[in-house]
């Protein structure tokens, strides 16, 4: 697990979150974040066609033809692959809950809009690096798809996507997963953001059947404050935002359980992550955006690294 | 204590409110809402005793108002006592009426009577008294309280319920306004004879009950007859409750065979009748079918049509008659008696109609007559021109009715009379030139019970020989019929001989002082009719030393001689005209009078039959010489000093006699050894066909005072009284301003109280009213 780094910290003393948030263009919003945090290319670790020479490989039965190194046989009578570093085209699909839990604020910014903001922000992150990027949009089934494309105009087509009015009322993530399962072909890297406030357990079976499909999956668990730490002053009707379901509590005993069954649940969550490989960064809506960008690129350079919390 | 609206104690029910109410307060106002209750279970506070015990008090004293409020409408008071013995304590007199005519026959209308009955008996108190009556064409007692036992009633009641059960429906049919009529008269006469036990017992009248209910149980067809009321006038303070009984299903139809009149005789065959078939309104068919049946109620093959009649609609149609299977068999037998008894049997049929949904008027019972010839003897001779002879204009008289045909048979002065000619005929009418032997041979005949009609038609001269010898053969004539009874063993004196001479009027003579209600000339009876100054005798006979004690004269002449005498012989009867009705004689054979006249003097001898078809209700007066009467069911009845039956079944009744027995008006059938068998019809009257039911506020239009409310409502009428005593009791006492006081007072201590609340509770933390 990683520590909030340094650098990180010192960037985002001048990027004030409440007033990025407080700006209506997501574009803008997204280009400030990426451009407070410009770590660098990643370099792809797999060959491919490009200009950069990368090595030779001794011919075997069934390598293609056309990559033998004609000139090299001529010198040395052998067959010699000559290979290149392949340049990025990685596939992304960023996976965004818009249930009704997803409004829940106890301060700005909302999760959504949270959620949107950073998705926005990984989205021309990624762009700019010549990936593909696609989008998907949930709460109990999927509303919007965009497939991951990397075009002139692919980044505008998700800004339009995530600035879609919200529609969604339960939160459901078992049945959208199976769908991006079925829908996602290519072998991409998935990015689900939520606030997976759900049963951990029917979560396996999509999830497995993401990583079965060799996708790398990647979690981003948005919370507001009040979700982490739940204290109430007084008796209070709770009614839940997306089923409207009222419990009244007691403040005297009420924070203690929460406490303990929040931490379960992580746990839960967490125990049924690592057998599956997928990393779960979790931060609040109120963390900075470069920051949680820091968190889930580090992740990106070790993907073995597990749950990162914030 | 009593409570005169305890209804409103159901106010008090409002408490329920106040706890609510403070129930709901115990309730947060804050609502938040959260993104999961994934992590929350439903903890809600407890609160302390403390703030419990004193909202208790607050909710205590509301209730407390709430159940006074609602006491004092309830409007309390103590009662005191009431006094008793008003008219409800009374016992009521009932008349119960129920229909046992044929439409109470349909099905499920007689079971409902049956429990009207019983209910109306179950629901007497102690002390009632009910008579029952049933009602067909008039009432008939079934079950009378005993007068002189007061308190009757409910040992009866048994009895009550078992002549109840021992009605049924029967074939008569029924007459409501008559019954009404009747049961008017039995209050009045139930009346009086409380008003005199009053006096004899020398107890208060008034205390004595009267009959006050009559209750009426009935199908209420709308043809039953209620209009025979109208002459009737109802009690005051006699209410009558009518019970309607409906069927299960509404509606009917019935077929009903036409009689046949003179002028549809003329189109219809002799084996043909006019059915009508008729459809109630409420019928929901329109699909009827008629078939023939015989008289045991086989059916008769290829008989069977069937007919669209829509409902409230009638059509008649003609149905040919089955042929009777004797008719071809009869041909080979010799006796001739046989012939005819086998004859009214095979022609008895029953007419079935089907496809209505109320079986129990289905089937007609019909005796179909076969036309019979009757035959008129006359006696003249045929001068050379036709037109002075009396047979000229007589044999044209049209004499002939429905079922008989008269046949005139025309005698020469010099033929002899001999029984085979003879014995068949039913009427004589003789001229001048009956002779002295033929009045013999017809002496039997008269003193059978036949008619004779003798017209002297021709002058009396006093000079001629001939004349002479005319007059001398009617007195011998005369002699000769009257002797045993005038003058049985020597000839009258001349002066009491009647002297027949010729009248010597100069122009001519008209008839006066005729005998209107005598059936010859009932025809006339009307002034419009009975203008006889235009009938012109030329020429009459004139008879002296007439014997008017003897004689019965219906017609004179103006001059004073009888124009038309009669007399009885035996059991017959002879009927002289002293003058001729031919041209040469009179005018009488152009009149219009003429052939009502002889018409008359036809019917007197030979009276029309009835026709075949009777009612059930209807009564029937034995022919003499008949003994027994057969019913449909078979029951054999004697009759007794020729009193009328009642006939109260429907179908074939056979009337039979004996062997010495002898039938009127027939003098050639006393040479017969047996009389036929005589075969009726009897089928239910018209009326109980139409089912159609009768609004039942008819009766009110005959001044019927209608009583339309149950028992159970009487009951309620009596809690009405019983309440208006304590509403004055309450009005007196008004309890309840001192309770609304209380009230008020309560309510203001609780307003004071809340308002102290509210502004306490502003003062204190919002923390510190929960824990």
């Amino acid at each position: 697990m990683s520590t909030p780094s340094d650098s990180s910290s010192t960037r985002s003393q001048w990027i004030d979150l409440k007033t990025l948030m407080s700006v209506r263009n997501l574009h803008w919003r997204a280009q400030k974040v990426v451009d407070g945090f410009q770590s660098g290319l990643h370099r792809s670790p797999k060959h491919g066609f490009s200009v950069e020479f990368s090595e030779y490989r001794p011919y075997s039965t069934g390598d293609d033809p056309k990559t033998i190194d004609w000139k090299l046989y001529a010198r040395s009578d052998r067959y010699y692959q000559k290979r290149f570093e392949d340049e990025t085209n990685r596939r992304c699909y960023l996976v965004i809950d818009q249930s009704k839990s997803m409004q829940f604020h106890s301060c700005e910014p909302t999760k959504l809009e949270y959620a949107r903001t950073l998705a926005a922000t990984i989205a021309l992150f990624l762009l700019q690096q010549r990936d593909a990027v696609g989008a998907v949009t949930f709460s109990q089934s999927i509303h919007d798809w965009l497939p991951s494309r990397f075009r002139t105009g692919q980044f505008q087509r998700i800004l339009s996507m995530l600035e879609h009015p919200c529609s969604g009322s339960n939160t459901d993530l078992v049945a959208p997963l199976q769908q991006v399962a079925n829908l996602v072909r290519h072998r991409s890297l998935i990015v689900i953001l939520s606030d997976f406030l759900v049963d951990p357990e029917p979560l396996q079976t999509p999830l497995s059947f993401l990583r079965a499909r060799r996708h790398e999956v990647v979690l981003l668990r948005v919370l507001d404050p009040e979700e982490k730490n739940f204290q109430p002053t007084k008796p209070v009707l709770i009614r839940e935002i997306e089923s409207g379901q009222e419990r009244f509590i007691d403040p005297l005993t009420v924070q203690a359980t929460y406490r303990n069954r929040f931490e379960a649940h992580r746990n839960a969550l967490g125990s049924i992550l690592a057998p599956l490989g997928i990393p779960l960064v979790e931060f609040l809506s109120t963390d900075p955006m470069e920051q949680v960008l820091g968190k889930f690129l580090s992740h990106r350079e070790h993907p073995r690294s597990g749950t990162l919390a914030p | 204590m009593s409570l005169l609206t305890p209804l409103y104690a159901l106010a008090a029910l409002g408490i329920i409110a106040p706890l609510i109410f403070h129930l709901v307060r115990k309730r947060p106002k804050d609502i938040q809402e959260f993104s999961s209750v994934l992590f929350l279970d439903s903890n809600p506070p407890k609160f302390s005793n403390r703030s419990h015990l004193e909202n208790l008090w607050l909710l205590l004293l509301r209730i407390a108002a709430l159940l006074l409020l609602a006491f004092a409408f309830t409007r309390p008071f103590w009662k005191n006592q009431i006094e008793s013995g008003d008219q409800a304590s009374l016992p009521a007199e009932r008349l119960l009426l129920i229909d046992t005519s044929a439409s109470m026959q349909r099905e499920g209308v007689w079971d409902q009577a049956v429990a009207h009955a019983k209910k109306v008996i179950a629901d007497s108190k102690p002390g009632d008294r009910i008579s029952i009556y049933s009602l067909e064409e008039s009432l008939a007692a079934v079950f009378n309280a005993e007068p002189s036992s007061e308190q009757a009633s409910v040992s009866s009641n048994p009895l009550a319920l078992a002549a109840i059960d021992t009605l049924k429906p029967t074939w008569l049919r029924s007459d409501l306004g008559k019954a009404l009529s009747q049961a008017t008269e039995l209050i009045e006469q139930h009346k009086s004879d409380q008003t005199n036990s009053a006096a004899t017992d020398g107890s208060d009248s008034t205390l004595r009950s009267e009959i006050n209910e009559v209750i009426l149980i009935s199908d209420f067809p709308r043809d039953g007859t209620l209009e025979n009321f109208q002459s009737g006038s109802w009690p005051q303070n006699v209410s009558l409750i009518p019970l309607r009984c409906t069927p299960i299903q509404e509606g009917n139809a019935y077929a009903n065979i036409l009689p046949v009149d003179e002028t549809s005789a003329n189109s219809l065959s002799d084996r043909e009748v006019r059915v009508l078939i008729a459809n109630s309104q409420l019928s929901k068919t329109d699909r009827l079918s008629i078939r023939w049946l015989d008289a045991e109620g086989n059916a008769i093959r290829n008989t069977s049509s069937e007919h669209s009649v829509p409902p409230g609609q009638q059509q008649i149609i003609r149905v040919p008659i089955p042929i009777p299977p004797s008719t071809i068999s009869s041909q080979s037998t010799t006796s001739s008696q046989s012939i005819s008894n086998a004859q009214s049997i095979s022609n008895s049929w029953i007419l079935e109609l089907s496809g209505d949904s109320q079986p129990f008027d289905n089937r007609r019972v019909y005796s179909h007559e076969n036309a019979t010839d009757i035959q008129v003897g006359f006696v003249d001779r045929v001068s050379q021109r036709a037109e002075d002879s009396l047979w000229f204009f007589a044999k044209r008289v049209p004499l002939s009715r429905v079922f008989e045909t008269v046949q005139w048979k025309l005698f020469e002065p010099t033929n002899a009379l001999n029984s085979n000619d003879t014995k068949d005929i039913r009427w004589w009418v003789a001229s001048h030139a009956l002779t002295q032997d033929q009045a013999s041979a017809l002496t039997p005949f008269l003193q059978g019970g036949g008619h004779l009609l003798w017209v002297w038609d021709q002058p009396e001269e006093a000079t001629s020989s001939q004349a002479d010898d005319l007059h001398a053969v009617k007195s011998q004539i005369l002699q000769s019929w009257f002797s045993n009874s005038i003058t049985p063993s020597i000839d009258p004196p001349k002066s009491e001989r009647m002297d027949i001479t010729e009248a010597s009027s100069k122009s001519f003579a008209l008839l006066e002082n005729i005998q209107l209600n005598h059936p010859v000339f009932s025809s006339f009876a009307d002034p419009k009719f009975n203008d006889f100054s235009k009938v012109r005798f030329w020429h009459h006979r004139v008879i002296a030393n007439l014997d008017t004690s003897s004689w019965n004269v219906l017609a004179k002449f103006d001059d004073g001689s009888p124009a038309m005498i009669e007399r009885g012989i035996g059991k017959g009867k002879l009927t002289i005209l002293t003058s001729g009705w031919q041209t040469m004689d009179s005018q009488l054979a152009l009149s219009s009078k003429f052939v009502p006249i002889l018409a008359g003097l036809f019917e007197q001898a030979y009276p029309a039959k009835r026709p075949p078809e009777r009612f059930s209700g209807e009564t029937f007066i034995p022919e003499e010489g008949y003994r027994r009467l057969t019913t449909p069911s078979g029951r054999k009845q004697s009759f007794e000093n020729s009193n009328p039956v009642l006939l109260r079944e429907t179908g074939f009744y056979r009337v039979e006699t004996t062997i010495d027995d002898q039938p009127p008006s027939n003098e050639n059938a006393l040479n017969t050894a047996e009389v036929p068998t005589q075969v009726f019809s009897v089928n239910m009257a018209k009326s109980e066909h139409r089912t159609d039911p009768l609004e039942i506020e008819e009766f009110s239009r005959f001044g019927i005072r209608l009583d339309t409310t149950t028992s159970r409502e009487k009951n309620f009428e009596r809690v009405a009284s019983t309440k208006r005593q304590s509403e004055e009791l309450e009005s007196k006492q008004q309890y309840w301003w001192w309770i609304i006081l209380v009230v008020l007072v309560l309510t203001s201590i609780e307003t004071l109280w809340g308002i102290q609340r509210v502004f306490s509770s502003t003062r204190i933390p919002a923390t510190d009213a929960i824990a």
